[in-house]
């Protein structure tokens, strides 16, 4: 098997899955002006970005991609964009966070157009790289938390969906940490198909429209019989 | 509470129970009103808060003074406040209204597939909507126009109203008699006190609804007030935010809301997008209708939107 073909799968699902997500959210938000799904669109379409540029990384041999800075770093700052928006549904706190979102995005794209140049090693390169990765999964363990209160409070099949993708995405993060001490390619694959099951897990998410579990089950209960 | 039980069916009895509590709160509120929008908006808060009522509208005949007959909401009241309004009022129902107040139907109580198109029938039950109980009240006294109607090209015209109550589950045979029972009484009631006879227009022609009559007794003015933005608390945490269902479809809306930045108040949004009073009261009333807006007194005290139709002055 072709030792990218793992890698390759989970940035083109990466890519496919957040652009999808980003294209869907910007239309979104031209007919409803809510800036929390301003702030996911550009989010995800950060994520994409980074999902590509992983991707040319891996596969581009004619220059020295250092892609690794922008991968790490921009799947933190945009996660932690989406947690944030979370926090505040007031006018003045999510206008803020807007602005900010976009102008550290704009600083990542340059980080991304810096990639050809930067060098090739990071310091200290297995305590720098289990930071900035493992950062990403601490950001989608607290939105997967987040995820889980709202499930208790909603029973939504979204928030359980959305529960699930920041459980396997934290966990596909996690676990690849070891192999920036001792390389160990069983837990890189292992980490990246957890990750592609959580993308498809937020793929469904967004797919499928809302259903909430507890008044569903009333419904079934009072009315289907009689119908 | 008083014990009003018979000992029969006991659904019976909690329908009976209700109509009469109501009844009877129905007398002491109406006291206190002043114009029949209170009493309706009343009444629909009541039939979502005491019946297994998910949606109770109220649809009211109207007429321009070319004698064009169209149909206007009086008043939407969900259980659920995050409810998409825009599901339940839009062109579609307000169509089939239409057709029923103008096809002197009777009663009726029908799933919704029986009523309204497949699409806005299958978009209803998506959101558990799957009946639709439909009642009729009819007078001979004349209707004024809505209280927050500033347009004088309507006039009063015999009270022609539809009550449209969406509901998960069917509604026991009870609880309909109960419902029309109380809609009953809110009509006599309202006849003796919000609504003109006939008889009293000297000319024989609908007369023009006296404004000053029903101005509020101390207006707020809505220029002075500042809105701001009111982001659904659920949206990406509970709810599906590409779902697509908090759409602003009106592009009038749309492009208030674009304009609404929590400090600039109504006058200075008007000015900025050149839109008229009358416009923006309505635009206004959308958004407020579906909560997305909220509004605030110049001194930022938050002013309840229930309230938005009933208090305002320009």
């Amino acid at each position: 098997m072709d030792p990218n073909f793992v890698p390759n799968l989970l940035s083109l699902t990466l890519f496919f899955v957040s652009l999808f997500i980003s294209i869907r959210a910007f239309y979104l938000y031209t007919r409803a002006r809510s800036r929390r799904i301003a702030i996911l669109g550009i989010a995800m379409g950060i994520i994409s970005l980074t999902a590509i540029a992983g991707f040319a990384g891996d596969n581009v041999t004619s220059i020295t991609l250092n892609v690794d800075w922008f991968n790490y770093i921009g799947q933190t700052v945009s996660f932690s964009f989406i947690l944030l928006s979370f926090f505040g549904s007031s006018e003045t706190y999510l206008r803020n966070l807007m602005r900010w979102q976009i102008a550290i995005s704009i600083l990542l794209l340059g980080l991304m157009a810096l990639s050809p140049v930067l060098p090739p090693e990071f310091p200290s390169p297995a305590v720098t790289k289990s930071l900035l990765s493992g950062s990403r999964g601490l950001i989608c363990h607290i939105i997967f938390y987040y995820y889980v209160v709202s499930f208790m409070k909603n029973e939504t099949r979204f928030s359980l969906l959305m529960g699930l993708a920041f459980l396997a995405l934290s966990f596909g993060y996690w676990i690849i940490l070891p192999k920036y001490i001792t390389p160990n390619d069983a837990l890189d694959r292992t980490g990246d198909i957890m990750r592609v099951c959580g993308l498809i897990f937020l793929f469904f998410a967004v797919l499928l429209p809302d259903v909430e579990f507890r008044k569903k089950s009333a419904v079934h209960s009072n009315y289907l019989p009689n119908r | 509470m008083n014990d009003f039980g018979t000992g029969g069916n006991p659904a019976q009895t909690n329908a009976t129970r209700r109509q009469l509590v109501i009844t009877a709160q129905l007398y002491k509120a109406v006291e206190s009103m002043n114009h029949i929008d209170e009493l309706i908006l009343w009444l629909a808060e009541r039939f979502t808060g005491s019946f297994p009522v998910q949606v109770a509208q109220f649809w009211a005949l109207r007429a321009d003074r070319t004698r064009q007959t169209s149909v206007e909401l009086r008043a939407c009241i969900c259980q659920d406040p995050t409810f998409p309004t825009q599901f339940v009022i839009n062109n579609q129902v307000s169509a089939v209204v239409l057709r029923l107040l103008n096809g002197q139907y009777d009663n009726m109580f029908r799933p919704v597939e029986n009523l309204f198109s497949s699409y806005q029938a299958s978009t209803l039950s998506r959101f558990g909507l799957y009946y639709c109980a439909c009642s009729f009240i009819r007078s001979e006294a004349l209707l004024p126009p809505a209280y927050s109607t500033r347009d004088t090209q309507f006039i009063a015209v015999p009270l022609s109203i539809a009550v449209l109550l969406y509901s998960r589950q069917t509604l026991t045979h009870d609880t309909l008699s109960a419902i029309d029972l109380i809609l009953g009484q809110a009509v006599s009631l309202a006849e003796n006190r919000f609504l003109h006879l006939p008889g009293n227009t000297s000319s024989g022609r609908l007369p023009a609804v006296n404004k000053v009559a029903l101005q509020p007794p101390s207006p707020l003015n809505l220029y002075e007030l500042i809105p701001e933005r009111n982001e659904d608390n659920k949206l990406l945490t509970a709810s599906n935010p590409l779902s697509g269902t908090n759409v602003i479809l009106d592009k009038r809306a749309r492009r208030l809301y674009d304009a609404i930045n929590g400090v600039r108040n109504i006058k200075e949004i008007c000015d900025r997008l050149r839109i008229d009073s009358q416009e923006v009261y309505e635009l206004l009333q959308m958004l407020a209708a579906q909560n997305r807006i909220r509004l605030y007194k110049p001194d930022g005290q938050l002013v309840d939107n229930s309230v938005f139709v009933d208090r305002f002055s320009l």
